[in-house]
């Protein structure tokens, strides 16, 4: 009698331990497989973006400002190169909506946004002045180079150019070339060139006005 | 006598139960963190700190950041402009604010959201960008 007894609920106890096994290691099963997969597609979206807006990335030229030519010219073997971490699933980079490289084609997964500048260069603007009426050239803020060709006339030196009293060319022998300055993009530039008061000559100026568009990039990986 | 047999092994598949039940359960809630909006929201405030950091002020020599940390009055004029440039740098779904020695730009930060911040050093104090999903 006591052995039976003993044995009843030996068996109850048995079920019940294999039942709660069971179950419990099926939740937790659920609970791994779900956490596992997200956090890969997560560090994969965040490391890619960090990657493609980082200061030393390609495709800036600064932190968070992108170079329109640059970002067109990617493609996704590019893309795979600068951002290993994402050769694993599916990828999309977008800039505003609009996609601008796709590997795969990523249906869920998840999205990072990150906000930049896209800068692209305007048409070349060339501006001409001649040294005998006058020696100096605005360039707008924002530009950050500038080409100069220089010409003198008969009987004159030009010996330096200054950009906003910085001397930024300067030979002594006399000036006649063509070189690219660079300028402070923080604010408006004088060029001027220093030439006596009978001196006569060419300077042309050449820039490219820049525009700078707010976009967001979304870079959305599915694993 | 045989109640008390039966209730020990009871106890003792009881407690049985409850130790597999509460590894499993260590696991259930160890390991699953809800995908938190927080390391977004960070690089979202690092992003628009970045950008301020970087452009020069309209018709100014200086950076937004150093411009709003600047002065009182340098800050005053700034404001509009600020706000404006802000907003058009983020998503249209997330508010800010701005904190600078002289005052504040942008939206009265909602009590319990989930807020992504960042601080940046500029020579006249520092600037804190708060952002959150508004």
């Amino acid at each position: 009698m006591r052995g039976q007894t003993n044995l009843f609920a030996l068996v109850v106890a048995l079920v019940l331990l294999t039942g709660a096994t069971v179950v419990g290691v099926s939740l937790a099963d659920g609970a791994l497989a779900g956490a596992d997969r997200e956090p890969v597609e997560r560090h994969a979206a965040a490391a890619t973006a960090d990657r493609l807006i980082a200061a030393d990335s390609p495709l800036t030229v600064r932190a968070n400002t992108l170079n329109a030519s640059r970002v067109a010219a990617l493609n996704a073997s590019r893309l795979h190169e600068l951002a290993p971490v994402a050769r694993t699933g599916d990828v999309r980079v977008a800039l505003d909506g609009r996609p601008v490289v796709e590997r795969g084609a990523p249906g869920g997964g998840w999205t990072v946004r990150r906000s930049v500048v896209v800068r692209s260069r305007a048409e070349p603007r060339s501006i001409r002045v001649n040294l005998s009426t006058q020696s100096t050239v605005s360039v707008p803020q924002g530009v950050d180079r500038a080409t100069l060709t220089l010409a003198s006339g008969p009987n004159t030196t030009l010996r330096s150019v200054r950009a906003n009293d910085r001397v930024v060319l300067h030979d002594d022998g006399g000036l006649d070339t063509t070189a690219t300055v660079h300028l402070d993009r923080y604010e408006p530039t004088t060029l001027r060139v220093d030439a006596g008061a009978n001196a006569t000559g060419r300077l042309v100026v050449t820039y490219r006005p820049q525009r700078v568009d707010d976009r967001i990039l979304t870079v959305t990986v599915d694993a | 006598m045989r109640r008390g047999q039966l209730s020990l092994s009871v106890i003792e598949a009881a407690i049985g139960v409850l130790l597999v039940v509460g590894v499993a359960a260590g696991f259930t809630v160890g390991v699953a963190p809800a995908p938190s909006a927080e390391p977004q929201l960070d690089s979202l405030a690092r992003d628009t700190a970045t950008l301020l950091d970087s452009e020069p002020v309209p018709g100014g020599s200086d950076a937004w950041l150093v411009a709003l940390a600047r002065s009182s009055e340098s800050f005053d004029r700034l404001r509009p402009d600020t706000r404006e440039r802000v907003a058009r740098a983020l998503p249209a779904d997330v508010a800010f604010r701005i904190t600078t020695p002289h005052g504040t730009v942008g939206y009265p930060r909602p009590p319990r959201t989930t807020v992504g911040s960042t601080t940046v050093p500029t020579r006249h104090g520092p600037i804190t960008v708060r952002v959150w999903y508004g």
